[in-house]
């Protein structure tokens, strides 16, 4: 179940050691001033087609049937795909980037280990969710929040509250509180409760402290659109979180990806440009960089079922108040494939992370 | 590929008159019988008591594999052996969920169970996820007998070894995945094994092949049939022979008894005390009922169990929720299914090959949370109440003590229930 393949990884980075830096930047005071948005594109993006040279050759001659032909120029011979045009208003005010060739030197294509291996930025898999440990080398608690229905191990671990908080959870209600007094000497009922109370006490203060949805902006009926809505509450609400997490599935395009991709990414685009707009509205909120990952890219050759199968580097979308547009990093070369037909990757996720963090 | 049916242990009977939780019952899993009260029964994380027999075996009618074998284009066998993957993975969760709770013998099921996240495989390992039956009935055919067999029996496994690339561990080009995580995980344990044992262990274990009806066979071309070096003696080790030899090792008898003392007994003694208990291991053959059930009857596990002393796995939670209800309604098992996941603990998706978390290490809001909303949600549901088999009443026995919100035993009724299902105190074990 587990490779343990001894990765070379960048002299050695670990997320604690990349993250070091950031202790010196511990919060002096409890109002967060940033908050990190992280949005999981769940399945494994196919970064070719969201952002790539689509006019390359190679790009032409490997995708016969999912070559994009009405990209939206961004770059030098780099264009977005036509869906994300919602977001161009966020291009042209720079507050849109992307970085290129994302990946793992030695890409897994399972999607659970993928998956595990971005959340904890550990080639291995193993270490605590890559945020929590961020917080815990600033001196910060959190709260880190999941708005997506399943939450994130990325926001978890390294001893930090990590919330789930969601139009369903928020219907469910809050744990009923129980008396401390009756644990006795239980000593993991007592530890379990007093879990539950620091995470209700957090939720609720959260909860009542929601701000309205700035006048004007229209959220998308998506649950993408509702994750971002309860972002927007949150960011405005005078307690933003340090953190906060949100999911887009289905991005796992085997077969007949023109049609499901496309919509994928106007799902993402309308949310996102939503998101963006909230931003550009709410006075009262700390910086916000949102951060997209996906476990992995797709192959550069579309497959017999009209889609693609699992490759390697991708791209990753940041958005927000500080943003390295318009790119960080180049594209992978199309003609310089790894033995699989996989773009070989240039920015492993630690180190995606490092400076995304440091923005 | 089909598990076996096993001769049933007539256990139903004996639980039956457990449901009082007054009653001890004989569970057959020595030679000769041994005593587990319904607070063990709990422990253990089997099903508290059936009020009547389970009926027909969830696991004995598995789908028939389509065969994508035959497709004649590449692409639509790609997207067959897709679907057939993820319909077999879903079938065997939910099966094995249903025999869990309701099935005839809920305590060797259990059991099973505890070695299943011993040795977990992750079903979108597996191109046909129904090989993981085969892995349910090799661990049933060892319950009664040693640990000796068990590793051996995993490591003759179709779905162990290809879950941990065993199947591309060839003489010419070696795989050393299997045979590090033997030594770690499933033997020795850290720190007693060097680079080298890791290196010749992954070479007693070349050869593996899987013939297509799901069963290995050794493949004299890719064995290395040499001589190998391990832990300090030279021999021309294969499977078996590495498996008894790494049995014979103190390491191994102590390793394995702390990695099932934290899952029935609770956080780790001195090293001291699980030395006397692998000792007295060892003078029994590794025998599994002895391990069992010399660690349940601990005078630490007594104290831990009176008390509630330990968090109960999402797996046990659901368990016995689904069995308090009664309901066999499919929308009971695909609810619960769903909501497990949730809990971090979908039957055969261990997040990582060294398990789930156990006890304290569930001491996660998400997860937390997770467990009270999936309690919820299948409370909800009113096809799973409709079609409920409950008594008349909620019995004290249903939680080691006392719960904080309620007051047992208690009239059956929904308002209840719900109040039993949000109680911490139905958490504990």
């Amino acid at each position: 179940m587990k490779r343990r393949h001894v990765l070379n990884l960048v002299a050695g980075l670990s997320a604690a050691a990349l993250l070091d830096q950031l202790k010196a930047r511990a919060a002096a005071s409890r109002r967060v001033t940033r908050t990190f948005v992280l949005l999981e594109l769940q399945g494994g993006n196919d970064g070719l087609n969201t952002l790539g040279p689509f006019t390359n050759a190679a790009y032409l001659a490997a995708r016969p049937r999912l070559a994009i032909r009405d990209g939206l120029p961004v770059g030098e011979q780099l264009f977005l795909h036509p869906q994300l045009a919602p977001l161009m208003p966020a291009w042209s005010a720079r507050r849109l980037a992307f970085a290129l060739g994302v990946g793992w030197p030695s890409p897994n294509r399972s999607h659970f280990f993928a998956t595990d291996q971005w959340a904890r930025a550990d080639a291995s898999a193993n270490g605590p969710g890559w945020l929590a440990e961020a917080l815990r080398q600033r001196g910060s608690m959190g709260p880190l929040v999941a708005l997506g229905p399943e939450g994130s191990p990325a926001l978890e671990g390294a001893e930090r509250i990590s919330l789930q908080m969601s139009p369903a959870s928020r219907r469910a209600g809050v744990i009923p509180p129980a008396d401390l007094s009756l644990v006795g000497a239980n000593t993991v009922l007592g530890e379990m409760l007093a879990l539950e109370a620091a995470g209700n006490r957090e939720l609720r203060r959260l909860s009542q402290a929601l701000a309205p949805l700035p006048a004007g902006v229209r959220l998308p009926a998506s649950p993408l659109g509702q994750q971002v809505g309860l972002a927007l509450q949150l960011l405005g609400s005078g307690m933003a979180p340090p953190v906060l997490q949100m999911a887009l599935p289905g991005f796992d395009t085997h077969a007949n990806q023109q049609q499901s991709h496309g919509q994928r990414l106007g799902m993402l685009a309308e949310a996102l440009a939503a998101f963006d707009q909230g931003l550009q509205l709410l006075s009262n909120r700390p910086s916000v960089t949102l951060l997209t990952t996906s476990e992995f890219g797709r192959r550069l050759a579309e497959n017999a079922s009209g889609g693609t199968d699992h490759g390697s580097a991708s791209v990753a979308l940041l958005l927000g108040d500080h943003v390295p547009h318009p790119f960080l990093g180049a594209y992978p070369n199309l003609t310089k494939l790894d033995p699989r037909g996989d773009l070989i990757p240039s920015i492993p996720p630690p180190e995606l992370y490092r400076q995304a963090l440091a923005l | 590929m089909r598990a076996t049916a096993s001769p049933e242990c007539d256990i139903l009977t004996i639980l039956a008159a457990a449901v009082s939780g007054e009653t001890s019952v004989a569970a057959p899993l020595a030679g000769e019988a041994w005593r587990l009260d319904a607070a063990m029964l709990r422990r253990l994380g089997s099903r508290p008591a059936m009020p009547e027999s389970g009926g027909a075996d969830p696991l004995a009618a598995p789908p028939l594999p389509e065969a994508c074998e035959k497709l004649p284009e590449q692409s639509s066998r790609r997207d067959c052996f897709r679907r057939r993957g993820v319909g077999q993975g879903r079938w065997v969760q939910k099966a094995w969920l249903e025999r869990l709770a309701f099935g005839p013998t809920p305590v060797e099921d259990r059991l099973i169970q505890l070695w299943l996240g011993i040795f977990p495989v992750h079903w979108r390992r597996l191109r046909q996820p129904l090989l993981l039956l085969d892995q349910i009935a090799a661990i049933r055919g060892q319950l009664s007998g040693t640990y000796v067999d068990l590793l051996g029996a995993m490591v003759a496994n179709a779905a162990v070894q290809i879950s941990l690339n065993g199947l591309q561990n060839l003489r010419a080009k070696p795989n050393e995945n299997l045979g590090r995580e033997l030594l770690e995980l499933f033997s020795l344990g850290r720190g007693n094994y060097t680079e080298t044992d890791v290196i010749e262990a992954s070479r007693a274990l070349t050869g593996y092949r899987l013939r297509p009806d799901g069963s290995l066979v050794i493949e004299p071309r890719r064995y290395d049939d040499g001589e190998k070096r391990i832990l300090g003696r030279r021999d021309r080790f294969d499977g078996p022979s590495l498996v008894a030899w790494l049995c014979q090792q103190p390491a191994t008898a102590r390793h394995i008894t702390a990695r099932v003392w934290v899952r029935l007994v609770g956080p780790l003694p001195p090293p001291a005390r699980i030395d006397t208990i692998a000792t007295d291991w060892r003078s029994q053959q590794l025998s599994l009922p002895w391990l069992i059930q010399a660690l349940l009857q601990s005078p630490e596990a007594t104290a831990s169990i009176r008390a509630g002393g330990m968090l109960r796995d999402p797996i046990d939670v659901v368990i016995a929720s689904l069995a308090l209800l009664g309901s066999r309604h499919q929308e009971a098992f695909s609810s619960a299914n769903a909501s497990m996941a949730r809990m971090g603990q979908g039957l055969f998706e261990a997040p990582t090959v060294k398990g789930w978390p156990v006890d304290r290490e569930w001491l996660n809001l998400r997860w937390l949370q997770a467990r009270r909303s999936g309690l919820q949600a299948l409370l909800a549901n009113e096809e799973v109440w409709a079609s409920r088999a409950m008594g008349d009443d909620l019995p004290a026995s249903l939680t080691p003590i006392p719960p904080l919100s309620l007051r047992l035993p208690a009239a059956t009724s929904r308002t209840q229930v719900a109040a039993l299902f949000a109680d911490p105190v139905w958490q504990l074990k």
